[in-house]
């Protein structure tokens, strides 16, 4: 049986700066024209200029304004995601990865999860690592479905079921830096009014787990690789709609 | 028709509780069978959940942002086919019966428990109405939200002259249903009047007076006008502020902000930016008093009021602290366009957080506005006038403009209310000809 056709967009080195401006929210347009029906599914890999990015219920702590503050004393810009989880940043020490396809039952939660991921498992097992799904307790936005690593969270798995399509996206950690980042966070929560005390014990660098110096070129190429063995790539760009969609999306996700 | 009860569902395998994202209908709508219905939010999901039958949305249980177990009763819908099990229907009778304890309704009277929801009654709370006047066409002739809503609706519809048919009497159209007066609240300030109010109704006209018939617009607006000067206990300030670079930055940059957008550049997105990003900073002037509670209200939406030729409006703009300058602007002019079209709708109008107004576009220097119930503030921008003003030890040609606020005294003080007004007249005066509108 012949490996379904998926289209790829890559937002990496050598993007344009005008796409990587709305890298923050072309996940998401792109996997409104899946769910539309005018595209077929579609994986996006991209790197990105470092912004904060919250989760639904953050837009719900008491002192959110505050807390905004706190990443845009840190130079960052601040967006809301559509898929599950809290906050987090993503920065030139990740790399983001996002798989869309059709989808209007939430009934498909945790195949939606198994099965969008799987091109990351390759791609981590082309680099020498075994990860399964599980949750790395008082990590930065945990959730059963992050993909670990000898007990440390490697990449951060969410989920979105609207619109008529499953968007299942992430961030590989490359080269973040756990202490750094929580401790960034732990201030933004506590301005924010709440106190969740996360600790990064428990969240693991690609570079840390392989005990080398890792580059995004490297990390996105293993991905483009796990991901070809389980669809047929078509590289691809994003289309006029989706980027004018991206463009309203920039302006509606941002906050602060 | 029969009841079913909607339930959270389970959203994985370890998932316990699910968090309402938005309702995507509201009570009274229609809903088709697998039609998504509402968002719901776990620890890694955001979802979509589809409605399980045809029908209309009968009740909505349980508000946007409230975390419940899986298997709580969420919503119940009035479906097209026959229910299964009676249980059911007992199952959603309890849980709204459940919910239906304990607050007044608008008249200040205690209604009947278990006859009207929290929600019928919240609303007829906030747009001040006798309950008892609503026809209700839900089951058994229950007073659902959109009976509120439509009669709401009806009221404004007969005022701006879009009925079909002329408004009846004053002493008709009060005995027809106009609602009833605000009790006289316990601080006394409104006990004067509000019997002073029925006697103008009441009382035959003169040889030297002209008796007008309020229409229902007018009618809505004294009764909430009354009510709030009669329940909350309005303090007031004033300040100027400094709005010569905004005039340079808008002056700059008003007729290519036209061309591309379509709409006209005024200061009123400018103000509302303004108010929000300070409202941040001051979430007590997001509020409201509610039963000696106060109630902080975490989305921001801005009541922008548009004068009518026979009346006042006042839509809303939601979520107003996620749009840029531009987004306002372009928000607003939407809203007062079909404010003076009489083409807003119910949710254009509701939900309100704290209100504008732009009292200075009659050329207005200072007002004292009235706070519009619930809410805890409204802030007015008046009219820019250029004088003198001493800068350093010189004289300066300004271009200056006060900004008013009342505010609830109850919600909180002078103090506070204060620097939220400063923190609003820094804003205003950080506007400048480098200020990014988009």
């Amino acid at each position: 049986m012949s490996a379904p056709v998926v289209r790829l967009i890559r937002v990496g080195q050598d993007a344009p700066s005008e796409l990587l401006d709305l890298s923050p929210v072309l996940t998401e347009a792109v996997a409104v024209s899946v769910g539309q029906g005018a595209a077929p599914p579609t994986v996006v890999i991209r790197r990105q200029r470092p912004y904060a990015l919250l989760g639904p219920r953050d837009r719900r702590l008491p002192h959110l304004a505050a807390g905004i503050k706190v990443f845009q004393a840190a130079g960052l810009p601040v967006f809301e995601r559509i898929g599950g989880g809290s906050a987090v940043i993503l920065d030139e020490g990740c790399i983001s990865f996002g798989v869309a396809r059709p989808c209007d039952d939430f009934t498909f939660i945790q195949r939606n999860f198994e099965e969008l991921t799987e091109g990351v498992r390759r791609a981590l097992a082309l680099l020498g690592l075994e990860a399964r799904f599980g949750e790395a307790p008082g990590s930065f936005c945990p959730g059963p479905y992050d993909l670990m690593v000898d007990g440390r969270k490697v990449a951060g798995v969410a989920q979105a079921i609207r619109g008529g399509f499953a968007l299942v996206s992430g961030m590989v950690l490359v080269s973040q830096d756990p202490v750094r980042v929580t401790e960034l966070l732990n201030r933004f929560y506590a301005a924010a009014g709440a106190a969740p005390e996360l600790v990064p014990d428990n969240v693991a660098t690609l570079a840390d787990l392989l005990g080398r110096t890792v580059g995004l070129a490297e990390v996105e190429d293993a991905l483009v690789r796990g991901f070809a063995g389980v669809y047929d790539l078509v590289p691809a760009s994003p289309s006029v709609d989706e980027r004018q969609r991206a463009a309203t999306l920039w302006r509606t996700r941002r906050i602060g | 028709m029969s009841l079913t009860t909607v339930t959270m569902p389970q959203l994985g395998e370890s998932v316990v509780e699910g968090t309402i994202g938005a309702w995507l209908k509201a009570v009274g709508d229609r809903v088709e069978k697998y039609e998504p219905l509402v968002e719901v939010i776990t620890d890694k999901v955001n979802t979509e959940i589809p409605s399980p039958v045809s029908g209309v949305v009968q009740e909505i249980l349980v508000e946007a942002g409230a975390t419940v177990k899986v298997g709580t009763p969420i919503c119940v819908l009035a479906a097209d086919e026959p229910a299964g099990a009676a249980e059911t229907s007992a199952a959603v009778r309890d849980a709204a019966q459940a919910r239906s304890q304990g607050a007044p309704g608008a008249g200040g009277e205690a209604l009947p428990r278990g006859v009207y929801s929290p929600l019928v009654r919240r609303l007829a709370a906030e747009y001040a109405i006798d309950l008892r006047q609503v026809k209700g066409t839900g089951a058994g002739g229950r007073v659902t939200k959109r009976d509120v809503l439509a009669y709401v609706a009806e009221q404004g519809r007969q005022a701006a002259g879009h009925a079909a048919a002329p408004s009846p009497t004053a002493a008709g159209a009060a005995a027809a249903g106009a609602p009833a007066a605000a009790p006289a609240p316990a601080l006394g300030l409104g006990a004067e009047a509000t019997p002073a109010l029925a006697e103008v109704a009441a009382a035959p006209a003169g040889p030297d007076e002209v008796v007008t018939p309020a229409d229902p617009m007018r009618r809505a607006i004294a009764q909430r006008m009354a009510q709030s000067k009669q329940t909350i206990p309005h303090a007031w300030t004033m300040m100027e502020v400094d709005v010569t670079r905004l005039v340079a930055l808008r002056e700059g940059m008003k007729e290519e902000f036209r061309r591309r957008e379509g709409v006209d550049l005024t200061y009123v997105p400018f103000f509302v930016k303004a108010v929000v990003e300070s409202l941040k900073d001051f979430p007590l002037l997001n509020a409201s008093w509610q039963d000696d509670r106060i109630v902080v209200k975490k989305r921001i939406h801005i009541g922008v009021a548009v004068g009518l030729e026979d009346g006042l409006v006042v839509p809303v703009i939601r979520d107003a602290d996620r749009l840029s300058i531009a987004g306002l602007a372009r928000s607003l002019a939407d809203l007062v366009s079909r404010a003076r079209a009489g083409k807003l709708t119910v949710d254009d109008v509701q939900g309100a957080t704290i209100t504008v107004n732009n009292t200075g576009a009659f050329g207005s220097v200072a007002s004292y506005p009235i706070i519009s119930p619930p809410q805890a503030a409204i802030i007015t921008m008046e009219a820019i006038v250029r004088r003198p003003v001493v800068i350093g030890d010189a004289i300066g040609i300004r271009s200056m403009m006060n900004i008013c606020l009342s505010f609830d005294h109850r919600v909180t003080d002078g103090l506070y209310a204060g620097r939220f007004l400063q923190s609003v007249k820094r804003r205003l005066e950080g506007f400048g000809p480098d200020t990014a509108v988009y």
